[in-house]
């Protein structure tokens, strides 16, 4: 089918599917939507980010991926305010903000070539009779895939709470908690339009700084008496979600093994898939254990978590003394 | 500006617009609040699941057809 054309296909029917449940009440069917939503999402995530690869390498590559990082958090600030705004309407009409997918259809129909270098390398070697090279994963790939599980559990159960957390401590109304939603991605956005010169800056320490502010955003959510010290707290959640993951998915391109960079990004994005799937049910069982049914119960656990992985990373990710941060590596590899 | 330019700009505005399917996953989870009330007795994470299940989808998508 070739990637444009999966791509193409996988916005349209994310935006059909997802604006399924602004015409129905039923939670079956609602449930049955968002997965067909999610097949589109599935169907267009690796792809959107192995593409940037496939057109892009080095520091343009890195540039890229941190704007690439915000273009989902443009997305995200337009469609969470706008579901805010519909929700006025009843909550069934903020599922009418999928119909915005409709503008990337456009853009990627008319800016994107029908095939990729990668694409038409593929073709030459099946006009040579060369077999295409394999695709390999190695340890960095699967260490790396726990680290964005991990971070996605914790990003993803902040983002799923915070709606909650604001309206039941009564520093706002549901429909402005979409701007404290947005302002988490704002600020996400700000990082990812910086995020070639922060990951420069920090280099292989990124990922640490960025688990640490998340950890550091959790324990304010649950402490905060105010809507001032949420907005802040969203402010350090939003910094560290693009800080990890924009630097996840670029850092996989250096460490994977030479020509897989498709199969390493596909295989990322699953466990980002897999970890967000199961937020709620995490979630959950965290305030079980913790004995807290509160929205905020399962935010110091978490917290501590985000804090181990960094410190780890502290001890594991050693920049080489003689090159760049784009051709680090992991120690010991 | 040059065609090669504004086809370049073109590559990149398709390229990076593709990605914003994965941030609006969860635009509508301000209306999380709203939907507790509307299923009553229903669980909390079986609401949440409403703004989060899609990845579970996506996930079986992507080991299928990596």
């Amino acid at each position: 089918m070739g990637k444009k054309r999966s791509v193409l296909l996988a916005l349209i029917l994310a935006a059909v599917a997802g604006m399924v449940p602004a015409f129905t009440g039923s939670y079956p069917v609602i449930l049955a939507s968002r997965l067909v939503f999610g097949a589109g999402v599935g169907l267009d995530c690796g792809l959107a980010m192995s593409m940037v690869g496939d057109f892009y390498e080095g520091q343009e590559r890195a540039t890229l991926m941190g704007v690439r990082s915000s273009t989902e958090t443009i997305g995200n600030i337009a469609c969470t305010t706008l579901a805010g705004a519909l929700l006025g309407l009843g909550w069934q009409r903020c599922f009418l903000v999928y119909g915005l997918l409709l503008v990337p259809v456009a853009l990627f129909s008319l800016g994107v070539p029908a095939r990729t270098p990668q694409e038409e390398a593929a073709d030459a070697r099946a006009d040579t009779g060369a077999p295409a090279p394999k695709q390999r994963l190695n340890a960095a790939v699967f260490g790396l895939l726990a680290l964005y599980f991990t971070f996605v559990v914790c990003n993803c159960g902040y983002n799923v709470r915070i709606s909650s957390v604001v309206t039941e401590g009564g520093f706002a109304t549901a429909t402005q908690s979409s701007f404290v939603i947005s302002l988490v991605a704002l600020t996400g956005m700000v990082c990812g339009l910086t995020f070639g010169r922060i990951r420069q800056v920090l280099g292989l320490r990124t990922p640490v700084v960025g688990l640490t502010l998340m950890a550091a955003a959790m324990l304010l959510a649950r402490v905060a008496g105010s809507l001032p010290l949420m907005l802040v707290s969203a402010l350090l959640a939003g910094a560290s979600g693009t800080m990890v993951i924009a630097f996840l998915t670029d850092f996989v391109g250096d460490v994977c093994p030479a020509g897989s960079n498709t199969l390493a990004t596909s295989v990322m994005v699953s466990g980002g898939f897999a970890g967000a799937s199961v937020t709620p049910a995490v979630l959950s069982w965290v305030g079980d254990v913790v004995d807290d049914a509160s929205a905020t119960g399962p935010f110091i656990p978490l917290a501590f978590v985000c804090m181990a992985v960094a410190a780890l990373l502290w001890v594991v990710l050693r920049e080489p003394a003689d090159s760049n941060p784009g051709a680090a590596a992991t120690q010991g590899e | 500006m040059s065609t090669s330019k504004k086809n370049g700009l073109l590559l990149k505005a398709g390229l990076l617009s593709a990605s914003m399917l994965i941030g609006v996953q969860m635009s509508i989870s301000p209306a999380i609040p709203a939907m507790r009330e509307f299923f009553v007795g229903m669980p909390r994470e079986a609401i949440e699941s409403i703004t989060t299940v899609q990845n579970f989808s996506g996930f079986v998508f992507i080991l299928a057809c990596p």
